[in-house]
Formats: structure tokens, sequence, C-alpha cells
């Protein structure tokens, strides 16, 4: 049976290089989609955290949106 | 994923040239410490990963592969330095060679170079956990939960999970600072905006109310609600003359003055007193506490590194570094300070009061400051411009925290006070006190104009709080989250590999844990592991266990997390020397349990321990020609293993040069590794020895003894089943053996053992000469004359029934007919 969850969490590995390591990291994606409050945060995390190299500057930006000058 | 066929080791390590053939099947390296077994697995290790992990780890400064990596003798000569391995991979039942040199480790030449080939071979590099030492294997068992968590997830390829969540924690840690910061900003600007009001409280009607009644004052119409964008002065002309100069208003200018002298005098108060005393006190125990101070300094050096890495380079020691790898290095490092970390939060906690009033009183001061340098004339306020410096110093040192002397030394300048201001506070009274008494228009007007640029402020603080709190509050939220879905997904995870673990740990101690459990439990950050006691109870494995069984343990939960980690492509692993301390009853099951368990997985097992070997060909998990055995080592060979040919031929150059010492106890060595192995395969008795430590005397005889007694039963079998062929070949045998042991004496050993062998050293060459010649012989009747093997008693348990030799040439029964 594949339900929606199924789906979601198949669409979040997706991005992911389909490692134990970011199966996990998509389920915590798919968690957030859950909550619709946090749509635009969920558009940037979802590009930033299946880089082993993201820095903490990068998910500042991904959480909070890019710093107005 | 692999298995090693073959493996050619050149001027690598301690090894000038080496070849071994698995065969894909397991095999072992046996030998003495200090043999070269270790330059094996680094060889290994190398050719698969192009690392060695020996020269890369933790406390390895200094040493490197490219330097390091080649026999010493050709350290200057790095391209000389390379494996050679052959692979069959099953998976694309192919076969493939990998020859990698120290000079380009990173390109190793794959024969045949196809992709899929490649791949492999690139998946393999990135797994350099199929090496298992004891070292490592300890780490499991016996970590602090932190570190424990670590090492298993690093296992299992899990660090940016560890990683993410580490850097979520931070954030949201940092961010409630934030918030915390901006929220004593908006505080001081609400206390400044309800100065300047003169109300008793901050509220919108009382501030309306006060407002309207100046308003009034200037015919201006009342505001009857205040919106964010609301001007208090409304209505009143604002343009300011460039020219003018900078009005100091007499009832804000006197506000001022008092608010900062009401605040040193809290300063000075015994309430405030009371808790420096205390503060100081605290500092003071953790002053005496080296461990606290040890770990405080190196906790604040790895955040300052942390916050510096420029996600290239190390800030200290410009080393480059992936930024995933460098972050879980310092957080590694940092969980061995988790303690004092919450001493430090905790003295953060007790000096919090003090440090907000010393702000508050360091704001207070460049305002009285500015006051008098806008006064005509001029109140000169350098005091109070040199207590703010001082307060400056004592609030940095205070937050900083360390050193602990100097926090402990600014919170003691703070009970001292300062006279010295009090003149300056007279003349800034009198000064302001002499200033014109304004009209009630006038004053109304500068009450509006202070508390607009007040209302201001609160305003920006208020919103730059309310933002701050707003990004607090969703890092926390999305780092929750992230913990509580991680933690299901590894709880998940462990709950498997606690099963797989309890599983293989209760296979190998059926005898005595048959009802064996464990428990991982995960925690964020943290694994804890704990393990049934008898059921006595859990705890953790080095509480009560042996060190034996916790050997077991650390190899069971390793091959569990492998066993998860790869499934089906966990086909190769290498237990360097791990389960040292295991006792021998339990190895046969280690043995059992890794051929039964693992039959697609081939090991690569090193041993110091010939008895840890034995077990492992009794049990099957390694065939008789699946071990190579080390006897020595020397800078110019490498190792060297116990092999008939090279032996004889060693000692005939040993007596060419005249050393007729080398010789005897090369042949010494020879004859006792010999005889181990000839009374094991003919289940020979040997009077026992507590330390196991058997000598040649112990040994020979009885290997004779019982080869001469099995050939007298196979003979008198096969005159029993009147087998003629068979009871000649026995009577040759037989002969052989008589002539060949009296020709070398040792039976005469048993009378005295000892002395006759302890003598050999002393002997001439002419006199030696003979005595090799004749354990030669003696040896070589041992052994099939057509294939080379020693002859072994079958079964090798219970009654014997025959006498064997690998190629079938010898085939004695020994079972007479009833």
């Amino acid at each position: 049976m594949t339900n929606d969850s199924t789906e979601a969490k198949a669409q979040a590995t997706r991005h992911g290089n389909g490692s134990v390591a970011h199966e996990i990291i998509g389920e915590f994606i798919v968690a957030l989609e859950a909550r619709p409050q946090y749509a635009d945060v969920v558009a940037r995390l979802s590009k930033v955290v299946f880089d082993g190299r993201v820095s903490d500057a990068s998910l500042r930006i991904a959480l909070f949106g890019e710093l107005e000058l | 994923m692999i298995l090693v066929k073959s493996i050619s080791i050149h001027e690598f390590r301690g090894v000038r040239d080496l070849t071994l053939t698995p065969d894909g099947k397991n095999f072992a390296v046996c030998g003495p410490n200090g043999t070269g077994k270790s330059g094996i697995v680094d060889a290994l290790e190398f050719v698969l990963t192009g690392n060695i992990s020996r020269l890369s780890g933790e406390g390895t400064g200094g040493l490197s592969v490219k330097e390091h990596g080649p026999h010493v003798d050709s350290r200057n000569r790095p391209d000389d330095a390379y494996v050679t391995v052959t692979l069959a991979i099953p998976t694309l039942g192919k076969e493939a060679t990998i020859r990698r040199s120290v000079k380009d480790p990173r390109n190793p030449k794959i024969t045949p170079d196809e992709a899929a080939i490649r791949r492999v071979v690139e998946r393999v590099g990135l797994h350099p956990e199929f090496v298992l030492s004891r070292r490592e294997l300890i780490r499991y068992i016996l970590a602090e939960p932190g570190k424990r968590s670590k090492e298993v997830l690093a296992l299992l390829r899990l660090e940016q999970v560890e990683t993410l969540r580490v850097q979520f924690q931070r954030i949201a840690n940092a961010t409630e600072r934030e918030a915390g910061v901006q929220k004593t900003v908006q505080e001081r600007a609400g206390a400044a905006l309800q100065s300047a009001l003169n109300i008793p409280k901050l509220t919108m009607a009382a501030l309306l109310a006060a407002v309207n009644e100046r308003r009034a004052l200037l015919s201006l119409a009342p505001l009857t609600v205040l919106e964010p964008t609301t001007s208090i002065k409304d209505g009143m002309s604002t343009v300011a003359t460039p020219t003018q100069p900078v009005k100091v208003i007499k009832v804000d200018a006197s506000a001022q003055l008092t608010k900062l002298q009401e605040k040193l005098s809290e300063l000075a108060s015994s309430e405030v007193q009371a808790q420096c005393v205390a503060a100081q006190a605290s500092i003071a125990k953790l002053l005496q506490d080296e461990k606290f101070l040890d770990s405080a300094t190196s906790e604040e050096f790895l955040q300052q590194a942390l916050a510096a890495y420029d996600e290239e380079i190390c800030p200290v020691c410009d080393t480059p570094w992936e930024p995933e790898k460098f972050r879980a290095h310092i957080a590694q490092k940092l969980v061995r300070h988790s303690e004092a970390i919450k001493q430090r939060r905790a003295l953060e906690n007790v000096l919090k009061p003090i440090l907000d009033r010393v702000n508050d009183v360091v704001v207070l001061c460049t305002g009285v400051a500015a006051l008098g340098a806008a006064l005509k004339p001029v109140v000169n306020c350098a005091s109070i411009l040199t207590y703010h410096e001082h307060l400056q110093t004592v609030s940095k040192a205070m937050t900083a925290l360390l050193p602990l002397g100097k926090a402990r030394e600014a919170l003691g300048s703070l009970a001292s006070g300062d006279e010295t201001m009090k003149p300056t506070f007279e003349q800034l009274a009198s000064a302001i006190g002499a200033l014109p008494e304004p009209n009630v228009q006038e004053t109304a007007r500068d009450y509006l104009t202070i508390c607009q640029e007040r209302l201001e402020t609160f305003r920006q603080a208020s919103a730059a709080l309310k933002e701050a709190r707003s990004k607090a509050e969703l890092a926390r939220e999305v780092f929750d989250i992230y913990a509580s879905e991680t933690t299901k997904a590894l709880d998940a995870i462990y709950a498997e590999v606690q099963e797989t673990f309890g599983r293989l740990y209760r296979l190998v101690n059926h005898d005595d844990e048959e009802q064996f459990q464990a428990r991982l439990k995960p925690s964020i950050g943290k694994l804890g592991f704990d393990v049934d006691f008898y059921g006595r109870g859990f705890f953790p494995p080095g509480a009560y266990h042996s060190e034996g069984h916790q050997d077991g343990m650390g190899l069971c939960l390793y091959l569990a997390l492998m066993q998860h980690l790869a499934g089906d492509a966990f086909t190769f692993a290498v237990l360097d020397d791990v389960l040292m301390s295991v006792d021998s009853g339990h190895r046969r099951e280690v043995s059992k349990m890794l051929q039964q368990e693992f039959p697609k997985t081939q090991f690569f097992l090193t041993t110091h321990d010939e008895i840890w070997l034995r077990h492992m060909k009794v049990v099957g998990l390694i065939k008789p020609n699946g071990a190579a055995h080390f006897r020595t080592w020397n800078v110019d060979e490498g190792p060297t293993e116990w092999d008939d040919k090279d032996v004889w031929g060693e000692i005939d150059s040993f007596l060419a040069k005249n050393d007729v010492r080398a010789a005897a106890a090369l042949l010494r060595n020879y004859l006792e590794h010999f005889s181990k192995e000839a009374c094991h395969v003919l289940r020979a008795q040997v009077e026992f020895r507590g330390d196991a430590q058997f000598t040649l005397g112990d040994l020979l005889p009885s290997a004779i003894s019982r080869a001469k007694k099995l050939l007298k039963e196979g003979k008198a079998a096969a005159q029993s089943w009147g087998q003629t062929d068979n009871f000649e070949k026995a009577q040759k045998l037989e002969a052989a053996f008589a002539a060949a042991a009296a020709g070398s004496n040792a039976e005469q050993w048993q009378v005295n053992a000892a002395v006759h062998y302890n003598e050999w050293a002393s002997l001439h060459r002419n006199d030696f000469e003979p005595v090799v010649k004749a354990f030669k012989a003696l040896v070589d009747t041992f052994a099939c004359q057509t294939c080379h093997a020693v002859l072994f008693v079958t079964p090798d348990q219970r009654s014997p029934e025959g006498l064997r030799c690998m190629c079938g040439g010898v085939n004695l029964n020994l079972l007479k007919k009833a």
C-alpha cells in the first residue's frame, strides 16, 4: 500500500543521494512539510540540508530567509 | 561487494616483498608481536582506501602515508612502495586488480578499467570501517554515551545526521541567546521611556494621559490611540535650525543625573555586594577545580575555533578540513567538556543580575557625560568617563568569564565604589539647577520631544525583540522536529542492531548467557548501552562483564552494525587482533558464529595467538591452507613465514658463515613450532603447563612417541584386516621413523629434557651439521613424501580412526577388526 506519507517520503528522499543518512534527513523534511506555516522554510531548507558541506550561515538563511541590507 | 583473491605487498610499511593468496576465502595471519601482521592490515586498508588509519587517526601527529607508508629503506622512493590486490566482485561476476602506490595514492590503477568496477572500488574506498582493530572495538563498548554515539554513527555513515543536529541545536541556542540580549535592550528602552514620561507604570492609557496633558498645554488635539506609527508630538513644529545649539532640557538632565546616582547607590548596596561575594565564592571554588579550568579553557578555545572556521582551513593549524568533518571533530571534542559547560552556565546565571546593573550604569554614564559636554559652561566629566571605562572593563571580564581570576578581580573592584565622581555630580547638579526654568509650554514641548525620541527607541527595540523571539521559536521548533524525527529513525536502526547484537552474543556465550539481552538507548546526541548480567539487571558492559566478554560484545556489535549498514554487501572484513582477551572456550564459539552467521563474508584475521588460529582451523573457519604463519621479522627482510624450505636454507646459510649460535637458535625455534603442530595433528599427550609455555623438550619426544604408537597401531590394524599392502606401507613408515628418531637422539630428552638441545649453541660447526641433518630427516618422516603435509589423525576428537595425509598417499586405518 502506498500512502501519502510514503509518497512524500520518497519525494523528499529524491533530493538526497539515497543513503541512510539522507533518508533520515528526508523524513525530517516530510515532517516539517506537514506544518503549512513552514512552507517557505521547507522549500529553502530542502535545498541545503542534503549538502554535506552546509554551513551555519546557509542554514540560518534557509531558516529565516535572506538578511535585509 | 568484494572478495580478496590475492594481495602483493612491495616495499610497504615493514614488508619488503610478500604475496598472500586468500583466494576469496577466510584467511588468517598468525605470528608473535612484531612479526609484521599489522603491516598486512595496513596494506589491505591502503590498497582499498588509499589511507592508513594507523597513520592518520587521533594521536598520530607528524605521521603521514606519504612519508611513513614506504618501507624505511624506501622512504625516498614512494613510487617503489605499492600494494596490488586481486578482487572478485560477485555482483558483477568479474575479477579486477587494483595497484596503488604511495607516490600517488589517490589514483589507483584498476584493471580492467571499467566504470562498473571503478564504482565498486570507489564505494569500498568510502568504507574504511571494514577494518576493525581491538582499539576500535573497545571504543564501542567502553566509550561515554556521547562518544559512542559518534563512533557508531560514523560506522553507520550517519555523521551527517548528527552534524546537522548539532548545527540546528547551535542555531536554536544562539537565537535564544540573541532574543535574551534583545529583551534586555527593550527593557532598558522601556525604562528610559517610562522615566521620561514620569509615569508609575508603562501602559498605553498612562502614556496617553501623560502625553495629552502636555499636548493640551500646547493646544494640540489629544491622541485617542497609539498606533505603531503615531507621533506623540504630532502637530508640533519639529524643524530645528542647523545652527541651533544642543539644548539641555532641565527636567530630563536632572532626571538622568538622579537616575545615575540611584543606580550607583544600588551597585554599592548590601544586596548587590552580597551577590558579588556569592559570585566570588563560586569563582574561588572553580579556581580550585583544575579539571574545570582545563576543560573550560579548552571549551572556550574550541568555540572560538568553530566561530573562526572559514569552511576551508582550520584557524588554528591551517590544515584544510572538510566542513562536515571539522564540525564533527570539534563537536566530538566538545562532548568531553559538557560538565564544564554546565558549570559555566551556572556561574553565568549567578553573575547575570550583577552584570545587568553594571551595564545599566555604563549606559547612564555615557548619557550624563554627554550632558556635561552640552552644558554652558561645560562641566568636566573626566571622572565619570574614567569610571565608565572601568565598568566597561568589568563588564567585559564578567562576560568573558575566563580567565576566572580576572572575573573575580572585576567583581572585587565593584565593591570599592567611586568617590571621585562626587564633585562632578555636584557641579552637574549645580549647572543643571542654574538652567532657566522653562515656562509651561516649553516644558510641555521638551517633554513631548524627549518622550517621542524614547518611544521611537522603544518601538525599534520592541520590533527587534519580536523578530528575535520569532526566530528563536522557529529555530527551536525546527530543531525539535529534527531531533524527534532523527531519534525515531535512529531508534528503529538501533532496535534492529540491538536484536542482531543480542543474537550473535548469545551464540558465542550460549553456555552461560543464553538469556542475554542488550539495550541500545539512543537519546539526542548520545547512545546508551546496557547489557543484562546473568538476570541481575542491566548495567554498562564495563560494569561486571570480564574484559574477554567485553571484547566479544565489541565484535558482535561491530558485526551487527556492519550487517545493518551493508546488508548483502558485507562481504569483506579485517579483524585485526581482536578478541585477544576471549577465553579459549568462547573462541571456538566465535569462530563458529563467524562461519555460520556470515557465510558470504570473507574475514581476514590477524592474531598473535597460535591457539586462536588452531580454533579457527578446527571449526573450519579457516581452511588448512588459509593462513600465513609469521615466525620473525627484521628490517632487512620484513616478515618471514614458517616455511620448511626457507628454514633449512637459512640454517645452512648461518652455518656457512660459521654462526652456529644463530643456526642453533633457529633450529630450536623451528622445531618448537613444528612439534606443536605435530602434537596437535597427531593428538599427542603433552605434560600440561598452566602457562602454556611448552618447551621443545616437552613437545618433540611426545610427538615422536605418538607417531610411533600410531604407526604400530596402523600396522596391527592392517594385519587384522589382512591388508598386506597397508601392512607393508605402515611397516616401512615405522622403520623410517625409527631410524630418523634414533638419528636425532631426541627421544633421550625425556630422560633429561632441555639439557641436550641447550648445548647446541656451543657445538662446533662440524659437530652441528650432522645434528641439523638428523632433525631434517626426522621432520621429513612426519610428512607424506608426496604432498609434504604432516600426517594427521582423524577424527580430531574421540577415538582415533585413521592416520592420513592431505593427498591420500598415506591413509592408515587404526581400528582393528573386531
